[in-house]
């Protein structure tokens, strides 16, 4: 009979496409591990067919099957009255419904509870599910792992570790996107944090700088998680009667009653811890100074993934717990917010302007770009979140191409500082093209992908909402406060085109040296191929994100208008 | 409402798609990028044509429309969809058949213009896209979707400024995309304005027949804060426009920009680019700045009224720009300026409510200017070919007057039917194209500062306003003679000054390098014929539509005897003055102080370098003090934060081994105390010591522990006793 119970158990847990998604990578890891040390070809493939067969799920998730293949998923239905509440059943493979707004593919079981005699103290559930602000990201994280997996086909270094890390990373990347229980959110995030350690320090190409950058990195971001865990620690103590660490029903809990009867500087205190966490991970102005050092020294690939996953973490973490637990507090310290994301666009581009390493460049554009999410979260309305979402994906993409062609300029050039990197439109035509095009697309150049996500953020800040009209920022009405902050914002955009150009301008005409002139990599068209295609394809089509997002701007719109606060 | 118009989609699309397969197609030769360049404009016309012939009466519009980003609607707020909408009218029409012919012809004329560049196909390319992403502007009806096509246009005119790849064409292309973009942001705010403030998304709902007083009181409740915010928006609005079409202060990129191939030069100044910004005026703004016309406006602060702006704007563009043309030396660099200063009058033309007339200067301004850029662009390059055939000196700089004057060239057909005509028309001798437009301009700035007029519409919300725009015409009449001279400077100039030294018969036929121009010249040909006779012969027909139907609120007669006499006497001695200046007493005999204004005018009053020196300097400093700022001020700060707690951690530690670890310290001690004593003064082997010590400690202990001990012993027992 146990036995019964927990196979059943086990087959509930794994007939969840949400879950599916985050074993592959880990059954990939362990069968890298299981492959002998010297079959290096076996693993790469190995590695690349599980981050597929990841990206395939993720897909499914937003495509669906067709009705007749549905039928053979049997339903194992775990029944909360959230699940019935949110009217749909899990398990199956039916399309991502846009407009809906609450949780889909949502798998909620009871992972373990503590308690005393017959009440139960509290249990911590494995509680996932998927909207439309986190199936871009997952989708976006499932793209990237086969892409940075190609990017680095030709290392030979300890692969075995490389590989495993990566995917193992993987699972903690797609976790903190999809959970919904404030335990396992917590988990994931430091699930993540390990591998990418180690991935830092222990493949950078000085290995003494790298270490160190990776300690950075790590201190920066276990001093964030430290804040996080005691936010959530409290938020689940003062909820009296909410027996999970579940972030809806804590939300539900602070909307209803938190705010009536809660103490509003206590909850002001757990904002702001959970604001200091989540400002590490994005990073947020004045707490961003680990961010270029471990973008310098980290491999390319991984620079990839901490600046086009990791820091959306942060932000997306922003939009998920912040402004729904805490909209009246998100009220009160949007002006701060909003003050510190226009002044780190500022800051960032202006330093951007006198870098002269590439990486670092694009290091600290990556942080002025970060500056236009915040935005787009801290004006809390549908449309700027919307761009904030928007933004979070084009700016991963956009990311991405610029450092993987700093590393294939690196390996023409031997070098990245832009001063002796000549000639590049000469030595290699297409690695020149791409770079125009992803520079143009990093200005926020319309019709490319940077461009809708600071549109909309900028609309947002602009139209802001009745909500900011109850707001004062000294004697200005908050929501004149954040027209002109989005009008001061545009400073950002302007530099980002001179950078940009002056980036073009030195890096591409004159006559390269001939070391430069390496033959072209098939794997380097293979990656930057897709990634130029998605550049153009987001900014000309919009709606591909836009309607994504919509049963989320309802949620949240709903929340923020429903008048209680 | 008429049906779904798909030829004004093929419009747009044709040339980018021609644009995009050459770019991919980089092997073609340069040839057939041209022609299929041509073809795909030729078709975008024919399909206006096509547009055209289906207005009739009632609907002269043409619509098509599909769903483009999905709106949402939640319990409070809604945003309705935005749809990709195009739309056409006739003025559109005839920008979009101006601009499809001219880029047909450039296209045609850089065939040979780049007979040697080893990117000439790209080059075609990129001058199709340029043409193609203006007729998106011109169809384009969804703000969101004008924005793109006119930052399309910028990176355009990037690329093409930048095709050549010298240093000083990379500074151009730079300052001209860096200064455009900056003030596009100004039109990006005004559509968030349109958008959020109205609910427009559209550029015909932004005109002036969809936003109305009435449609404010109706839609609007807070009506002050509504026209206000008009106000903004129509001021950013001119922002974009100053950008883009190099007006006062920003005109320094125009002249910057003549680095580019002439065919470059012709396209950006005539029918492309600087063309959108008076055309965005006449689409966007002319109906916002109508607005006050209501009693109600009174209350409304007019100090910073954006008609009063424009006016000012345009019009001493109008008036520098003449004036810094009038001291150029070089003929490109004059006609960059020339360009500037009509830009200019066609701003004061909207401001002066003569939007028709504005539009038909404009209209006429991109047929002849594009003829004088291709036909300096043939002498010029002639110039250069036959140099490099002499002397084998292959360096491009611009050649000055004084060098062409030195080795005229014999092109009469160039010169009488390409030059002269076009060049007559841009100083606006009557019964050219380039009259009319000045004249109905001038016009109706006088009929505007008469006080009759002024009181029927104006005086009540705008007192002053008769009178700005009686020194708007005081402007225009002081720059006609200074159009006169330039025009007479470039006609005197492109010629054999009579004093010259006769064409040296070079030794057998003409250098081969130098000909092949035919086609070339035929083009200049017919594009200045159009821009002088055509456009004169078709302005009746355009002024007779649009008497009925326009905003403009009345029209001044095409020949009246004092406007039109005192023009052309003013264009008479102006001419004469500047084919004067061009003969060798005129060059050999100037006053210093002449010199030297001329100077500073030629320089375009220094206005480059104090705002690229005050923006570029200033920014960089703050660019470097925040760089350094992150590394010493906020990164040390974040350290620091590491190092405080570093050493608590160790005031911790040491605490730890020391205190609270105390056993082990406490015994270290004692034991090293007791080794001490014990070894250096009591161990001495003596028994009588050793019992002295045995007592000694006895007594202690029941002093210390034993007394005590009883009584408290004792009081704990007594207590229970």
């Amino acid at each position: 009979m146990e036995q019964t119970q927990s196979f059943i158990s086990f087959i509930t847990w794994l007939s969840n496409p949400i879950t599916q998604m985050m074993v592959a990578p880990l059954v990939g890891c362990l069968v890298i591990c299981l492959i002998p040390k010297k079959q290096v070809r076996a693993m790469k493939i190995t590695a690349l067919v599980f981050a597929l067969i990841s990206l395939l799920f993720g897909v499914l998730l937003l495509t669906g099957l067709p009705e007749s293949v549905v039928n053979w998923q049997p339903y194992l239905g775990y029944d909360t009255a959230e699940n019935v509440q949110n009217l749909r059943p899990m398990g199956q493979y039916e399309r991502f419904q846009p407009a809906f707004p609450g949780f889909q593919y949502r798998q909620d079981l009871e992972w373990m509870s503590i308690g005393i005699g017959e009440s139960r103290s509290f249990s911590v559930h494995y509680d996932v599910g998927i909207d439309g602000l986190s199936l871009p990201l997952v989708l976006l994280t499932c793209l990237l792992l086969p892409l940075v997996i190609i990017w680095g086909w030709h290392r030979t270094e300890r692969m075995k570790e490389y590989l495993g890390l990566t995917l193992f990373m993987q699972v903690g990347l797609i976790g903190s996107f999809v959970a919904l229980d404030y335990v396992l959110l917590y988990l994931f995030w430091e699930w993540m944090l390990i591998p990418m350690y180690i991935l830092i320090g222990g493949w950078a190409k000085d290995r003494e700088k790298g270490a160190r950058a990776g300690i950075k990195f790590f201190v920066y971001t276990m001093v964030g998680s430290v804040f996080l865990l005691i936010s959530l620690i409290i938020t689940k103590v003062i909820s009296a009667g909410v027996y999970t660490f579940q972030i809806p029903q804590l939300a539900a809990f602070m909307l209803d009653e938190g705010y009536t009867y809660g103490n509003y500087g206590l909850r002001l205190l757990i904002f702001i811890g959970f604001l200091l966490a989540f400002a590490v991970k994005a990073p947020m102005f004045p707490l961003h100074t680990w961010l270029p050092p471990a973008h310098t020294q980290a491999p390319a690939e991984m620079s990839v993934i901490l600046a086009a996953v990791m820091l959306k973490s942060g932000t997306y973490a922003f939009l998920r717990i912040l402004y729904w637990t805490f909209p009246d507090i998100g009220y009160s310290m949007g002006p701060v917010l909003a003050t510190l994301a226009v002044v780190g666009i500022i800051w960032g581009a202006a330093i951007t302007l006198v870098q002269t390493d590439i990486k670092r460049m694009i290091a600290y554009s990556s942080i002025s770009h970060m500056g236009f999410i915040i935005l787009g979260a801290a004006a809390m309305n549908p449309l700027a979140t919307t761009g904030a979402i928007y933004h979070m994906v084009g700016h991963g993409v956009i990311i991405t191409t610029l450092f993987l062609l700093a590393d294939a300029i690196e390996r023409r050039y031997g070098t990245r500082d832009i001063h002796e990197i000549i000639g590049l439109g000469n030595a290699a035509p297409f690695i020149a093209g791409m770079l125009a095009l992803s520079a143009f697309a990093g200005m926020g150049f319309p019709a490319l992908a940077g461009f809708w996500g600071e549109l909309y953020s900028l609309m947002g800040a602009f139209e802001n909402g009745p909500g900011w009209q109850t707001v004062l920022v000294g004697s200005m009405d908050g929501s004149r406060y954040l027209q002109i902050l989005a009008a001061v914002a545009v400073i950002g955009v302007l530099t980002s085109a001179v950078y940009m150009i002056s980036l073009l301008q030195r890096v591409l005409p004159g006559v390269a040296p001939e070391a430069a002139k390496l033959k072209l990599r098939s794997t380097e068209v293979i990656v930057l191929l897709p990634l130029g295609a998605l550049i153009v394809f987001l900014g000309v089509y919009p709606n591909a994100l836009v309607s994504m997002t919509a049963g989320y701007s309802a949620m949240l719109d709903a929340i923020h208008s429903s008048g209680r606060f | 409402m008429p049906g779904q118009a798909t030829e004004l989609l093929l419009i747009a699309l044709l040339p980018l798609l021609a644009a995009m397969g050459g770019l991919l197609l980089r092997r073609l030769p340069p040839l057939l990028h041209a022609l299929l360049g041509a073809g795909s404009l030729a078709g975008s016309a024919v399909l206006a044509v096509i547009v055209n012939s289906r207005f009739s009466e009632e609907s002269s519009r043409a619509v098509w429309s599909v769903p483009w980003i999905n709106g949402w609607e939640t319990s409070t707020r809604s945003m309705p969809p935005i749809p990709l909408a195009l739309q056409v009218d006739y003025t559109q029409i005839l920008f979009i058949l101006t601009t499809c012919l001219i880029g047909i012809g450039v296209l045609l004329y850089a065939i040979r213009e780049r007979r040697d560049d080893p990117f000439a196909g790209i080059f075609h390319a990129l001058l199709t896209f340029f043409c193609g992403s203006m007729l998106l502007f011109l169809v384009s009806d969804t703000l969101l979707l004008m924005y793109i096509a006119w930052e399309l246009m910028g990176l355009a005119g990037y690329l093409l400024i930048r095709h050549k790849g010298t240093p000083e064409a990379n500074r151009a292309a730079r300052q001209a995309f860096w200064t455009t973009r900056a003030t596009d942001f100004g039109l990006l705010f005004a559509i968030f304005i349109f958008m959020f403030g109205f609910g427009k998304y559209g550029v015909h709902m932004v005109q002036l027949s969809q936003i109305s007083i009435g449609w404010l009181s109706r839609n609007v409740p807070d009506m002050l804060y509504a026209v206000n915010w008009m106000l903004v928006a129509s001021i950013l609005v001119l922002l974009a426009v100053v950008g883009k079409a190099a007006l006062l202060p920003l005109s320094f990129w125009l002249p910057d920009a003549m680095v580019a191939p002439a065919p470059v030069s012709a396209l950006l100044h005539s029918a492309t680019l600087v063309a959108a910004g008076p055309l965005l005026v006449s689409r966007l703004m002319f109906g916002v700045t109508l607005l006050p016309i209501d009693s109600r406006g009174q209350d409304v602060n007019w100090f910073i009224s954006p008609l009063i702006i424009a006016l000012f704007v345009g019009g001493l563009t109008m008036l520098v720009g003449a004036v810094c043309a009038a001291c150029q030396r070089q003929p490109k660099r004059l006609l960059a300026w020339s360009t500037v200063s009509q830009l200019g009058l066609c701003i004061l033309g909207s401001a002066a409510l003569a939007s028709e007339a504005a539009r038909f200067q404009l209209l006429s301004h991109a047929w002849f200017k594009a003829a004088l850029f291709l036909a300096v662009g043939i002498i010029v390059a002639r110039w250069h070919e036959r140099r490099a055939a002499q002397a084998g000196d292959s360096a491009h700089a611009e050649p000055e007057f004084a060098q062409l004057q030195a080795e005229p060239d014999a092109q009469p057909l160039l010169y009488w039917l390409g030059l002269l005509p076009a060049a007559l028309s841009l100083a606006g001798i009557v019964g050219l194209a380039g009259y009319f437009g000045k004249d109905q301009i001038l016009a109706a700035l006088l009929q505007r500062s008469g006080q009759e007029y002024g009181n029927k519409l104006f005086v009540d919300a705008l007192p002053g306003m008769p009178g700005y725009w009686q020194a708007g015409a005081w402007m225009l009449l002081f720059s006609i003679p200074f159009t006169a001279v330039y025009c007479g400077r470039l006609l005197a100039g492109l010629r054999a000054s009579r004093s010259a030294p006769p064409v040296q018969p070079t030794a057998g036929p003409e250098a081969p390098a130098a000909t092949g121009w035919n086609l070339a010249t035929t083009v200049t040909v017919i594009l200045s014929l159009v821009g002088s006779i055509g456009l004169a012969i078709f302005w009746s027909g355009y002024r007779q539509y649009f008497e009925g139907r326009s905003n403009q609120l009345a029209w001044g007669a095409d020949f009246d005897l004092l406007t039109t006499g005192l023009a052309l006497l003013l264009i008479l001695v102006g001419g004469a003055a500047g084919v004067l200046s061009m003969s060798p007493r005129g060059l050999a005999a100037p006053t210093p102080l002449l010199t030297g204004l001329a100077t500073v005018f030629r320089e375009g009053l220094y206005l480059k370098q104090i705002i690229t020196g005050f923006v570029a300097g200033f920014g960089e400093f703050l660019a470097i003090l925040a760089g350094i700022a992150d590394i010493r001020l906020i990164d040390w700060l974040g350290m620091r934060c590491g190092s405080t707690g570093r050493a608590l951690a160790g005031t911790a530690a040491w605490l730890d081994i020391h205190f609270v670890d105390g056993i082990r310290w406490w015994s270290c001690e004692i034991w090293w105390i007791m080794k001490r004593v014990h070894g250096r003064y009591w161990q001495n082997g003596q028994i009588q010591n050793y019992m002295f010590i045995l007592l000694l400690g006895a007594v202690l202990l029941c002093l210390v522990v034993a007394f005590p001990l009883n009584e408290a012993l004792g009081r704990i027992l007594g207590r229970y006793n």
